[in-house]
Parts: structure tokens; C-alpha cells; sequence
């Protein structure tokens, strides 16, 4: 019987707790956090570049490697390479 | 304004009610956690990220359940969710130990204090606290949520989203498992 009661001693012990506070800044915290996990999102401005320099640099491998297939070409025409026969 | 007028104008943007709700819910958030997780900074952070959360998902928000229920169902998953991580922790610590013996003094956590339990209650409180954080999850959640947060069973069946006759019996449970723990104690308690 005595056990009992001092088993239910400690489970009412709770009875009247008070409520906690958290750290008053808190809050400030949670805004910082939001604000973080906020996704970037570009400007349009920014998006316009990103493409122009995107054809920008598509352009410039095309005509590169354009290029270098003229220049093959010319370079064997030159040796006259097609004509060339084995003796 | 309804619960589901309130989260609408806080998905769109609205600090000031966003702060409001923060100041309705906050308490409650902190002291169910509180009382999980039993470690002051571990709670602060459940607040954090509970409020972070209903702030990214407030478009998601239905409107199914009150706002109270919805605040409270996140902070319960995000405790139970840290207490994993606390045991996973826990026992990778163990087997680091195992193989890397140094020799360094283990660093038991000290009995949690209740920052709002009244004096003449503390030394109670704290071997209550104790045998809790015995429970099985569900068990401790149901328990915490019946008899500190003062809930009634049909709430905290919404908020685990379990029936409430199945809320009913873990809180029965908890109680007969909470006086077998404290049983352990009570040699020490009454020598």
C-alpha cells in the first residue's frame, strides 16, 4: 500500500508545472532561417544572360570547329594528298 | 478569419500573422518538446524547425485538421524523429568506442530538470522525467501529450492520427510501465 502511494506521489508531481519559455529570440532565428532556405530565384536579367552566353559559346564552338575542318581540307588540297599515288 | 483563411495569408506571405501564430503556437510547440526530448536546446531547435516548416508547407495546408493539431503532429514527429537520431548517434558512439578505447571519461547526461516543475515537486519531477524517457515512443508522445499538455484523447488521436481507443490503451500502458520503472528506483529511493 505504502508503495503505491509513493508511486503516485511521483506521478502527480507534475500536477501544476508551469510552462517553459523558449529564448525570446527565437523568432529572429525562425526569420533567418526561412529567409535562408528561401530558393534563389534568378532575376530576369540575369536569366536573359545565362541564355545569351549560352548561344554565345555555342556559336563560337560551331564556328571553331567549322574552322578547323576547312583548314584539314585546305591543308590537303595543297599536298594535292587526293592525287598522291604509290609507287 | 478561419484556421485555413489564416495559413492561405501566411502562404502568401504575411509576417505579421505569421508572428501571431508564432506567438499562439509557440509555447505549446516548445513544451511538448520540451518534455519529449528533455534537453532545453534540442527543444528550442524543434521550435525552429517546426515553425519553419509550417511556414514552407502553409500552401500545402488543407484545412483537415485545426491549426493546433497540425502544429502539434509536426512537433511530435520532429521529436521522435531526434530522438532516432539521438539512439543511432548513441549507438555508432558505442562501436566507435569499442574499437577506439582512449581512455576518456564517459559523460553521462545529467537527470533533466523541468524548468517550470515547483520546488518542493523537483526532486519527483526529476525521477518522473527519468522512467519517461524510458517509454517506447509512442507510449512517452501519448503520455506527454494526455497528462502535460492536458489534451483530450480525441485530439491526440488526430495529432498521432491513430485511433482513439488505441491512444487510450498507450497512455494505459504508459502509466503501468511508468510505476514498474519507478519500482527500479525505489530501493535507492527509500534505503
Amino acid at each position: 500500500m505504502e508503495n503505491d502511494y509513493w508511486k503516485d506521489e511521483i506521478l502527480g508531481s507534475l500536477k501544476g508545472i508551469q510552462r517553459a519559455e523558449p529564448n525570446p529570440f527565437l523568432f529572429t532565428r525562425i526569420e533567418a532561417k526561412i529567409s535562408a532556405e528561401k530558393p534563389a530565384s534568378a532575376s530576369p536579367i540575369l536569366r536573359w544572360a545565362a541564355l545569351a552566353l549560352v548561344v554565345l559559346l555555342s556559336v563560337n564552338t560551331y564556328a571553331l570547329l567549322s574552322m578547323r575542318k576547312n583548314t584539314i581540307s585546305e591543308n590537303s588540297n595543297s599536298y594535292n594528298l587526293s592525287g598522291f599515288e604509290s609507287y | 478569419m478561419t484556421d485555413l483563411e489564416k495559413i492561405i495569408q501566411i502562404a502568401k506571405g504575411d509576417r505579421l500573422l505569421f508572428k501571431s501564430l508564432y506567438d499562439e503556437y509557440h509555447n505549446r510547440c516548445y513544451n511538448s518538446a520540451l518534455s519529449i526530448l528533455q534537453n532545453i536546446s534540442e527543444a528550442e531547435e524543434i521550435v525552429q524547425d517546426v515553425f519553419v516548416e509550417v511556414h514552407q508547407s502553409a500552401k500545402n495546408f488543407k484545412g483537415n485538421a485545426s491549426i493546433n493539431t497540425w502544429i502539434y503532429r509536426i512537433t511530435v514527429n520532429k521529436s521522435l524523429d531526434q530522438l532516432r537520431y539521438r539512439k543511432r548517434k548513441k549507438r555508432s558512439a558505442f562501436f566507435v568506442n569499442l574499437f577506439l578505447d582512449d581512455n576518456t571519461p564517459r559523460v553521462q547526461p545529467p537527470d533533466f530538470n523541468h524548468p517550470g516543475v515547483v520546488l518542493e515537486n523537483k526532486e519527483n519531477a526529476q525521477l518522473l522525467f527519468k522512467a519517461i524517457d524510458r517509454l517506447p515512443d509512442q507510449q512517452k508522445s501519448a503520455f506527454v501529450l494526455s497528462q502535460m499538455e492536458d489534451l483530450p484523447q480525441k485530439e491526440i488521436a488526430e495529432i498521432m492520427q491513430l485511433s482513439q481507443k488505441a491512444v487510450e490503451s498507450l497512455i494505459q500502458r504508459a502509466k503501468v510501465n511508468l510505476r514498474k520503472e519507478l519500482e527500479k528506483y525505489y530501493p535507492n529511493r527509500r534505503k
